[in-house]
């Protein structure tokens, strides 16, 4: 995949769609595993969410870098 | 060995010999602790903010960091919402930055005079919604200033200057939720639900005292003040917590269920109340005597004698339980009470209150059932929630843009005509401080803390940015400079007295410090900013002082006639979900006149009294109009009412003595009409007892929504807070003591 991508006339790193496609991901996720009541068992929810948003990011980055 | 051995002695020891010791800490822990904690992480949060921005080498790192001392809020919840509303309207306002240039770029009059319209429209905007989304719109105007000004001057950077701000931005933002929700978070979620508690059990309390005639006029009205505050300050926090979690999301639109019942729930109550000093008043003491019986079953169904109130919300189904058994129980009650009173006005007397008492039953009942629904996690609300409906003011929000634009446009004459290098810093300055200040209550307070918070933050970059830092080599060590002085005003901004004073220091701070990619050292250009910024200040100071002031008398005047004006609102808007449009939209705009209100005059209490008298009339005329378009009634009746509401509308419209006893008569008028066709209704319908039975309740309901507005418009105290404009007026009293029931 191309590391830079052409929108509106301007070339911005492929890494910012991801990110934001990583973030939609993260938001129905979460929302799935609130509704399972996940959250309740965890330590740390926050941490638990920002690092399966990592875990996504890092992924989806690594399948463009690698 | 020896550790092992002397722990169990040691154990005790501290344990009872630091207790004092442990309980100032826990102490300190409350109260100082949770500012310092915020002040450790906002600073934390903007270094983090400002190393990734060096490290990717972003145009200006200072916006990154500034970005987090402005979205800096103790808890979570308030930086995520904050943080997605800025970066929204910072997205909005640089598309629009774009758009100018490329339109007017060549034209700088034709540009500012551009840009000057769309900053006047955020800003109107901004005073039509509320809490952090007005914050977007507002952000949305002066973004667009903040970039198009730069870029003006060099078009063809336009967009790299766009894209640099909102990466800033965004990067600031991410900074800021990140650390504010992984680092010791301090969620909104867990006060909410105390706050849904204790809410749920002050109301309790409260409408067992009211309807056992314990409380006088002033806590009644104390209470009502407060449960104002709560539905407003609930709404705030419910919105903002929505961001936090994916539990806060599922409960977000059971709470704004929650509110709205609760909204309708101390209306009825003081309706109630309301009827019941007026029979108090015409010493009708044998209607009150029979009612006694019913006012007590309510608050014993509340209440039960020796048991306690449901202190959470999954105590709360015995109480439900007892609602809708009182709730049943209740006609037969009333008949009995009924059987009681000799003469016709009498029981029109009863079935009005008992009506009352019936309504108000079911919104206690909705209301905890709504409070029930929280108690289980992914529970749905029990009914629709509808939306928060904030008041409008037009000609505020007219005011407030056109302020704007008055200042932009004098801060860019002045700029151009004295070919100041750093006009335009004041230029955006004077925009921010306008638009961010236009929907405070007392934005002149606002915007002096503001100014001296400058003052303040220019003197700390200056000792910061020439003595202290150019003596210093690295990241570690510039971190280690800077921590006093940011902390000094991060400090500021968590004690709430002084949080304007701690924005301005913490903005002019962050924006003249320069730390920029190439270092440079120039005590000019940094006074020469700083006095732009502060100059930009004072001139929106001064457009608040001077332009039509938030607190004039004349602009609380109108307020106050649009407290007024809703009851035109009750009388003509469309009847589908009226009722909660109306309740919430009075409230949210008495929100909004008490909070410019002087505490110490009374004015506050006077308000309050004409927002429950404009409730009252307005929950009854409401009352009446859908009872006219419910089915269960002729025709011709409905015609009656509808006209009934017409002639209530042109009374509301101007209250004068002839008016009055204009919309009286009417409604004695339709009365006598709903009278005989009661009996001979039960003749006709024989053959179908169950349209009967619908017709008569409906004509039941009319007969005491004709009845409670009658009784209102009759009582003089209740129409001197109708019609009185501005307060003081004298009450106008009818000639003669207003026609008994018939």
């Amino acid at each position: 995949m191309p590391r830079e991508i052409e929108l509106f006339g301007f070339f911005v790193p492929t890494l910012l769609p991801i990110f934001l496609f990583a973030f939609g991901l993260q938001w129905l996720i979460d929302n799935r595993l609130g509704r399972l009541g996940v959250y309740g068992r965890v330590w740390h929810p926050a941490l638990f969410r920002f690092s399966l948003f990592v875990c996504l990011f890092g992924a989806l980055g690594l399948a463009l870098y690698r | 060995m020896s550790s092992a051995a002397t722990a169990p002695e040691i154990g005790p020891g501290p344990g009872t010999g630091a207790a004092p010791w442990r309980a100032a800490l826990r102490t300190w822990q409350a109260q100082d602790g949770r500012a310092w904690i915020f002040v450790a992480k906002t600073f934390i949060a903007a270094l983090l903010a400002l190393w990734i921005a060096f490290r990717i080498g972003l145009g200006s790192p200072r916006t990154a960091m500034l970005t987090v001392f402005i979205v800096a809020q103790p808890q979570t919840g308030l930086v995520l919402a904050k943080g997605f509303y800025r970066a929204a309207g910072t997205l909005v306002g640089s598309v629009m930055a774009l758009l100018l240039l490329a339109l007017f770029a060549q034209q700088r009059e034709l540009f500012l005079g551009a840009l000057a319209l769309w900053i006047g429209l955020c800003t109107a905007g901004a005073t039509r919604t509320r809490n952090f989304r007005a914050y977007g719109y507002v952000l949305a105007g002066y973004t667009a200033c903040l970039i198009g000004l730069p870029a003006a001057q060099h078009p063809e950077l336009s967009f790299a200057i766009a894209v640099t701000r909102v990466s800033e931005v965004l990067l600031g933002i991410f900074c800021a939720g990140v650390v504010s929700d992984l680092l010791l978070p301090q969620t909104l979620g867990s006060g909410l639900i105390a706050t849904v508690r204790d809410g749920h059990q002050a109301f309790a309390r409260f409408v067992v005292d009211a309807l056992h005639g314990r409380l006088d006029a002033g806590a009644i009205e104390q209470a009502h003040d407060r449960f104002l505050a709560q539905v407003i300050a609930f709404e705030a926090q419910r919105d903002a917590a929505y961001f936090e979690s994916p539990e806060a999301r599922l409960r977000s639109s059971r709470l704004r269920l929650m509110n709205a019942d609760f909204m309708a729930a101390t209306t009825g109550i003081h309706l109630l109340h309301q009827a019941r000093l007026r029979l108090l008043k015409r010493q009708q003491t044998a209607v009150l005597a029979a009612l006694q019986p019913l006012y007590a079953a309510l608050a014993e169904a509340v209440q039960p004698a020796g048991e306690a109130l449901p202190a959470r919300a999954a105590d709360t189904p015995p109480l439900l339980a007892r609602l809708a058994a009182f709730r049943a129980a209740l006609p037969a009650r009333a008949a009995a009470a009924r059987a009681q009173l000799a003469t016709p006005g009498e029981q029109l007397d009863a079935d009005t209150v008992c009506e009352l008492l019936q309504r108000f039953a079911g919104e206690l009942h909705d209301y905890t059932d709504s409070y029930r629904s929280l108690a289980t996690p992914g529970g749905l609300p029990p009914r629709p929630a509808p939306a928060y409906v904030p008041h409008g003011d037009r000609l505020g929000a007219a005011l407030a843009g056109l302020r704007a634009v008055a200042v932009l446009l004098a801060v860019s004459v002045f700029w151009i005509a004295s070919a100041w290098p750093s006009g335009i810093g004041a230029v955006s300055i004077a925009c921010i401080v306008c638009c961010l200040f236009a929907a405070l209550p007392a934005p002149v307070a606002a915007a002096k803390g503001l100014s001296i918070g400058f003052a303040a933050g220019l003197i700390a970059s200056f000792c910061c940015g020439l003595l202290v830092l150019p003596q210093l080599d690295g990241f570690g060590l510039l971190a280690a400079g800077m921590a006093p002085f940011v902390m000094i005003g991060v400090r500021l901004l968590a004690t709430p007295r002084h949080a304007g004073i701690g924005a301005g220091y913490c903005l002019m701070f962050g924006s003249t410090i320069g730390l920029d990619n190439l270092t440079r050292y120039d005590p000019a250009l940094l006074l020469n900013e700083g006095f732009a910024a502060l100059l930009g200040a004072l001139v929106a100071t001064l457009a608040f002082a001077l332009i039509v002031p938030a607190g004039s008398p004349r602009l609380r005047r109108h307020l106050t006639r649009s407290l007024h004006q809703q009851l035109r609102m009750a009388c003509f808007a469309p009847v589908a979900g009226l009722r909660h449009r109306f309740e919430n939209s009075t409230r949210d705009l008495l929100g909004q006149l008490l909070a410019g209100a002087d505490r110490g005059t009374g004015e506050d209490r006077a308000l309050l009294a004409r927002a429950m008298a404009v409730l009252e009339a307005g929950r009854a005329v409401i009352e009446l109009r859908e009872v006219a378009g419910s089915g269960g009634l002729p025709i011709g009746t409905r015609a009656g009412l509808h006209a009934a509401v017409r002639v209530i509308a042109r009374l509301f419209d101007t209250p004068d003595v002839p008016r009055r006893q204009q919309a009286l008569a009417a409604l004695a008028r339709i009365d006598t009409r709903l009278l005989p066709s009661a009996p001979e209704a039960i003749v006709d319908a024989g053959d179908d007892v169950a349209a009967d039975v619908g017709e008569q309740a409906a004509l039941r309901r009319a007969r005491a929504a004709l009845h409670l507005l009658r009784s209102l418009l009759g009582d003089d105290s209740s129409h001197a807070a109708l019609s009185s404009h501005d307060a003081g007026t004298d009450p106008e009293p009818l000639p003669q003591a207003p026609p008994d029931a018939p």
